[in-house]
């Protein structure tokens, strides 16, 4: 992203936040820890940067409520430990946790984990939110409580919005228990016999809170009390082996914890790999991959894919010649577009950038997004160009 | 005049039995659950297409005229009220459930059809619709949208906006798109999520993608009897602090166990101070390794009896006696009030006790019956409308009580809506500048100010000429947040 000759702000909390803002003239870019800045389209001619990683202040914290209260730019990996101390967690597994992604940013691009299948993303998560318009304008949405109708939620507008409407100044999030005890299953399956694991976990009693699909293998993840993670295991695998394949293999993951963060990075990909995200609905699964590699064919690239199983959300991972970066995403777009879903392009290899088209065509809201653009952010001014549409 | 071209145009539409413009009929539609409040709409439309209410709401754009949409009318804080300039498009005629995906596990339903019929829909395979308001026989999935309705079972799954995954909806300038969608993660800002819970007043839903789950294996109900509401609060934070997330977890006071009790016949305590229902359902191992854990921590705040379900029937009573209470409290009382006040649920036991006292000084009775786990409070105020004033100490006794949530560091609306009732409150909870940002969204939506205008937001008409004051919220006072 060229910000090169942008300035830099970091304020310290919201007050200074709106000064950097109200002094700031032309293209504001909002950061947090800049993990995901290659999400959305290149902005034009960013004059001011404000990057939050100033403000990573626990305003409040109440593990009986729980509820809690951050500044933005509070790393995620900070907000984990502190409420690990009580035995809870925000029950959100995005990547780039450990490169210092901020809550603020993963709210703002609404990054998700496997995990969001017991869950929901931050999206589902936050109660309340303060923010700042260009315009120095600042708004309070929600509040402190779980349960809460009053007014408009622009908490759920701003929410992956990468920050083309607004400064996210802080956040109000509920929390969950931490469970006791998790459970990890490997079980080798192609797309097809994935899908249809899919449909039997889904219309079956038990709650995975994890179904990750790669490496030619389901990874299925339990999660709760001791006694009950071993039970779910045991029952899902005879469900599976009744309805999916007799002699289904499932083995217990030894090192899961390792397995489900190489998972998760895979969701980031790697710097020379364009990441896309497709959408299908989850029994689609086996048509949506089968277009991911035929687009690859197609190309000229290699591709690496992984799959939400039971969300429907597919991660492929470009390799191989950059100049067929753009006709990979072109091919599989139109392939996922033929199955009603989308595709979006989440890092772009640097020398495949400049032809890649990251949103597609644009939604049928268009206009009713343009408008709520032109109302929050009139003059255009917060990344300008970044989000879909050239909004 | 507009209004009589717009009903010879509807008439043209939508058939002569799809307008009704005068008579009786038309005093059905003056009010929604909020009976206090009534206005004698102009003209009310019933379409039964998308294409129809389309048509309705770009011949309202073009005159100007205001439109009012309306779902089943068990709305509790006057969104549904009509304009009496303005047209009430009715969509209970639009009823169909469209599309089901028993594999995807999602439904597309028209906004009319009603909450319950949509679990009952999809019960074949197991599958149900998770937010579960004590209205679901009756209400529809468009005015649950609107409002994002919660019920018993919120604590645990959500509410409407965590299940809602998509929308058809009709702009206010008569435009038909769709906002999110049956595949995840649709691009663009999330107007779904804005839409649910805006009461209306941006555009018209036409159809409701929602997500199903699967029943769950297991589910276990007990009954605690409490001596005080504030021992059945220590409950409720002792099971949340130990990370048990229950399913349900309500709580009524002594009053609202007797409307109940001779409502329904669950064999509730007449004599408890509070009864507590606990509900924990998931995977078999799940449940039984923590309902124990439950009932221990129940005896330890000083429950002095705990009944457990012993099958389907048990429970069903259970909960038909706890989502009848309000109906329920027709027999304690001729008329009521009833508020839906949040406050941290660590604040139950003090809040409580609390309103009994100002119950105590005003002179008034008031019940609860609320949802414990999400603090979502319904005091009750009781009355009797027919003696001189009552109506009006009872109501000023049931704004402080809802002030008293505020001031607690919750919020003024948990799951009924602000709407017309409580749109002068509004700035108890949010300054000048939020509602400011709120109403640019309202315009980039309904630029001509015709989609329900006059609820949710506080007007000079509505509350006089100023605003009511600016309060610090709770934690801006304890100086963990400012407002600039
Ligand atoms: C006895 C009783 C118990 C209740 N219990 C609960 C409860 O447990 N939890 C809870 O959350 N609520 C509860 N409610 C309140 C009420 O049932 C809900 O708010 C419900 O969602 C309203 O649905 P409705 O179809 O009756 O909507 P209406 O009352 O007709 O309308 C409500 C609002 O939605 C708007 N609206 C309706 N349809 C559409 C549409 N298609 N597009 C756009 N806007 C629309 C209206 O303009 C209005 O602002 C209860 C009400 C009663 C009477």
């Amino acid at each position: 992203m060229s910000t090169d000759t942008a300035s830099t702000l970091r304020p310290n909390d919201l007050g200074e936040a709106l000064e950097a803002i109200l002094d700031a003239a032309g293209a504001l870019l909002f950061t947090g820890g800049g993990t995901k800045l290659g999400w959305g389209t290149d902005p034009t001619g960013v004059d001011v940067v404000i990057e939050t990683t100033a403000m990573t202040d626990l305003l409040s914290y109440d593990a009986a409520d729980a509820t809690v209260a951050v500044q933005a730019g509070m790393p995620l990996a900070q907000l984990q430990a502190t409420l690990a101390e009580h035995d809870q967690w925000l029950a959100i597994d995005p990547p780039h946790v450990a490169d210092g992604a901020t809550v603020g940013g993963v709210f703002a691009t609404n990054d998700a984990g496997p995990r969001r299948l017991a869950h929901g993303t931050v999206r589902d998560l936050v109660i309340g939110a303060t923010y700042v318009l260009a315009d120095g304008a600042v708004g309070r949405t929600g509040g402190f409580v779980i349960k809460n109708v009053a007014g408009y939620d622009m908490a759920k507008l701003l929410c992956g919005s990468l920050g083309t409407l607004a400064l996210v100044a802080e956040l109000v999030l509920r929390v969950d228990p931490r469970p006791q005890a998790s459970v990890t299953l490997g079980i080798p399956a192609d797309a097809a016999t994935a899908a249809r694991i899919g449909v039997a976990l889904g219309g079956a009693p038990v709650e995975p809170v994890a179904v990750e699909w790669a490496d030619d293998t389901v990874w299925l993840q339990f999660a709760g009390h001791p006694d009950a993670v071993r039970a779910q295991a045991d029952a899902t695998v005879a469900l599976l082996r009744r309805q999916v394949a007799a002699d289904l293999e499932a083995d217990e993951v030894e090192d899961a914890d390792a397995v489900w963060r190489r998972l998760t990075d895979g969701l980031a990909g790697a710097d020379g790999q364009t990441v896309v995200r497709g959408a299908c609905l989850p029994t689609q699964l086996p048509d949506a991959a089968q277009g991911c590699v035929d687009a690859a064919g197609h190309a000229g690239v290699d591709v690496e894919i992984q799959a939400h199983v039971l969300v429907g959300v597919l991660t492929a991972r470009v390799v191989g010649d950059p100049g067929g970066h753009a006709a990979f995403v072109d091919a599989w777009r139109a392939r996922l577009s033929q199955l009603g879903g989308h595709a979006m392009v989440r890092r772009t290899a640097a020398k495949a950038a400049g032809g890649v088209d990251v949103w597609g065509s644009p939604p049928s809201a268009m206009g009713l997004m343009r408008q709520v653009k032109q109302q929050l952010d009139p003059d255009g001014r917060c990344a300008p160009g970044r989000f879909v549409g050239g909004m | 005049m507009a209004i009589d071209r717009l009903r010879d145009e509807f008439t043209t539409l939508l058939g002569a039995d799809g307008v009704i413009s005068a008579g009786p009929q038309l005093r059905t539609y003056e009010c929604d659950g909020l009976t206090g409040y009534r206005v004698r709409p102009a003209l009310v439309v019933l379409p039964t297409t998308t294409e129809e209410v389309a048509a309705v709401v770009r011949a309202c754009h073009r005159e100007r005229i205001p439109f009012v949409a309306r779902g089943a009318g068990t709305g509790l804080s006057g969104g549904a009220l009509p304009h009496a300039d303005g047209v009430l498009v009715v969509l209970a005629r639009m009823r169909s459930i469209l599309h089901v995906d028993v594999d995807n596990r999602y439904l597309i339903a028209e906004p009319g059809v009603t909450n319950a019929a949509i679990s009952a829909a999809v019960a074949e395979h197991d599958l149900y619709y998770a937010p579960d308001p004590s209205s679901q026989i009756v209400c529809s999935i468009g005015g649950n949208v609107a409002e994002n309705s919660g019920g018993v079972h919120c604590l645990k799954y959500g509410f409407t906006t965590n299940h809602v995954q998509g929308l058809e909806f009709v702009t206010a300038e008569g435009e038909i798109v769709e906002l999110g969608g049956a595949v995840a993660d649709t691009p663009g800002y999330d107007l779904r999520g804005v839409v649910v819970g805006s009461e209306g007043t941006l555009g018209i839903v036409t159809k409701v993608i929602v997500r199903l789950l699967r029943r769950p294996e297991a589910v276990e109900t007990l009954l605690a009897d409490f001596d005080t509401p504030r021992e059945a609060g220590d409950a409720v934070t002792a099971i949340t602090t130990a990370g048990i997330v229950p399913a349900g977890m309500e709580m009524m006071d002594n009053l609202a166990v007797q409307a109940c009790e001779e409502d329904a016949q669950v064999g509730l305590n007449l004599e408890a101070g509070a009864v507590l229902v606990v509900e924990l359902d998931g995977p078999q191992a799940e449940v039984s390794a923590l309902f124990g854990e439950v009932q221990r921590h129940c005896e330890q705040a000083g429950a002095t009896n705990i009944r457990i379900a012993e099958d389907d029937a048990e429970r069903a009573l259970i909960w038909k006696g706890r989502k009848a209470a309000f109906a329920a409290m027709g027999r304690l009382s001729r008329d009521y009030f009833v508020q839906d006040g949040v406050i941290p649920r660590t604040r139950l036991g003090e809040v409580l006790e609390r309103i009994g006292e100002m119950s105590d000084e005003a002179g008034y009775r008031v019940a609860n019956v609320f949802h414990a786990g999400d603090g979502n409070l319904h005091p009750l105020v009781l009355y009797d409308g027919r003696n001189e004033g009552e109506a009006d100490e009872a109501e000023e006794l049931s704004i402080r009580i809802v002030e008293l949530c505020v001031e607690s560091g919750g919020s003024i609306t948990g799951e009924h809506g602000v709407g017309a009732d409580k749109a002068c409150s509004m700035p108890k909870m949010f300054g000048e500048e939020d509602l400011a940002l709120m109403q640019r969204v309202r315009a980039a939506f309904d630029p001509a100010g015709i989609c329900n205008p006059g609820k949710l937001f506080p007007t000079p008409r509505l509350c006089g000429e100023r605003p009511g004051p600016y309060r610090a919220h709770p934690l801006e006072q304890a100086g963990l947040a400012e407002r600039l």
